[in-house]
């Protein structure tokens, strides 16, 4: 019966990895690959944890997070799916999701509204890296485009996003309606848009 | 679906690509999704930003012994038990001579490539299709049903109302046609439902076959079938 080997490479040694080598990656995991797995928390370990811990003030639960994204990686290796964005937007929305769900089930582990905006404020823009890898490149485009929305537009977007709250406590904690809420989330994931799209041409 | 309503559904697709809408109200956003082209090209275009967005998130170095401590998680779960690998092969296929098959099968199981459909409707729709397909080959057992269609390069499985396999035992999917069964991979229900792209073409087969069996696989079915098709 005709099959298509599979191709068990270890190309992704190269830190700037492209989505080539996400799959090359994936596979190896599929292979139940060790040495796969530590690459890939040594490449995104970071980023998963900076993720977690934006949204968990808690670092031990952040770490719990990250931990469990890597061990849902290794379990499940075929839930990526290259054609819908790169490994790192993969695990860093698994992160997102998990800590979300820890958040949801634990009010008072809550960032204020203040704190995250602080940090969104400050930190996003900046140019990580100028040896610019495809990875830093794709980050550095999100973080620039979020930086560049009008404030209220980033402000229900961080406060849904990684404030885990749902449109109805944006609008009760930003004293808008909630069409309001609804709307301003649209129209800054539609702005987001645009301005990766430019950032892309530039 | 009144045209206000869907006006309203439309207007929370925002919120629910960006998991900010209340669990109660998903189902219903999904269930629209399905039928709405309008709907679901709004949830294609936001969600394309939403699943970079969290990358806006600054870097963290990782705290001590990290990676050491995700290993020994994985190689626990991984450890062999001492029940799984002494699992005889169970007869309801014939078994002939063991050889190139059993590489073959090998390869199989690692190309196999199980896509997460959990809030993916495109995959609820690619499901849909594929069981509709008059060549499919199709599948039941227990109340599910699942069918296997040739794609480029290779065949997808689906599958709809499935369990969760009983504790840490996979799914694994058999071609019939052959000598032997050859695997198609090891799968895990999500939700009930099931996309698995393998990398085997449908040629020379005439059946399929899904059993329970230990974490990681079997070379050789060791469970009668829970879904088989006729």
């Amino acid at each position: 019966m005709p099959f298509k080997a599979s191709l068990v490479s270890h190309e992704y040694d190269d830190r700037t990895m492209d989505r080539r080598s996400d799959t090359l990656l994936v596979q190896s995991l599929m292979a139940r690959d060790e040495d796969a797995l530590r690459t890939a928390i040594d490449t995104y370990g970071r980023l998963v944890f900076g993720v977690a811990s934006r949204i968990l003030g808690e670092a031990s639960l952040a770490e719990e997070v990250a931990q469990d994204t890597f061990v849902a990686l290794w379990r499940r290796p075929g839930a990526f799916d290259p054609a819908r964005g790169s490994l790192q937007s993969f695990l860093a929305g698994v992160a997102r999701n998990k800590a979300v769900d820890v958040v949801r089930r634990e009010e008072s582990l809550r960032r204020t509204k203040e704190s995250l905006k602080a940090e969104f404020e400050t930190t996003a823009g900046e140019v990580t890296d100028p040896s610019a890898s495809a990875d830093i490149e794709e980050r550095d485009a999100v973080a620039g485009a979020l930086a560049k929305l009008s404030s209220l537009q980033r402000e229900a977007i961080v406060l849904a996003y990684f404030g885990g709250r749902t449109y109805r406590e944006v609008a009760t904690e930003l004293g808008i309606p909630e069409g309001t809420a609804k709307t301003r989330l649209r129209d800054g994931l539609i702005r987001l848009r645009e301005l990766m799209t430019s950032t892309k041409e530039s | 679906m009144t045209e206000e309503r869907h006006e309203e559904l439309k207007a929370l697709i925002a919120p629910y690509v960006l998991g900010a809408v209340p669990l109660e109200d998903e189902e219903e956003i999904r269930t629209h999704l399905l039928s709405c082209e309008e709907c679901m090209r709004e949830a294609d275009e936001l969600s394309a930003v939403s699943a970079t967005l969290a990358l806006a998130a600054e870097p963290k170095p990782l705290p001590q012994g990290f990676a050491e401590n995700v290993l020994a998680i994985v190689r626990d779960e991984t450890a062999p038990g001492p029940a799984p690998a002494a699992r005889p092969a169970r007869r309801w296929f014939s078994l002939p001579a063991f050889g190139i098959a059993a590489l073959l099968i090998v390869a199989a199981v690692l190309s196999g490539v199980l896509v997460n459909v959990v809030g993916d409707l495109r995959a609820e729709r690619r499901i849909t299709a594929a069981l509709l397909r008059t060549d499919a080959i199709r599948l039941a057992g227990g109340g599910a049903v699942a069918a296997v269609v040739q794609e480029d390069g290779g065949s997808l499985f689906v599958a709809r109302d499935l369990p969760g396999a009983p504790g840490d035992d996979v799914y694994q999917l058999w071609f019939l046609g052959s000598e032997r069964p050859v695997s198609g991979g090891t799968f895990e229900a999500s939700d009930g439902r099931v996309e698995l792209r393998t990398g085997m073409s449908l040629d020379g087969v005439t059946g399929a076959a899904v059993t329970i069996e230990p974490p990681g696989g079997s070379r050789q079915p060791t469970s009668d079938p829970v879904l088989s098709s006729a």
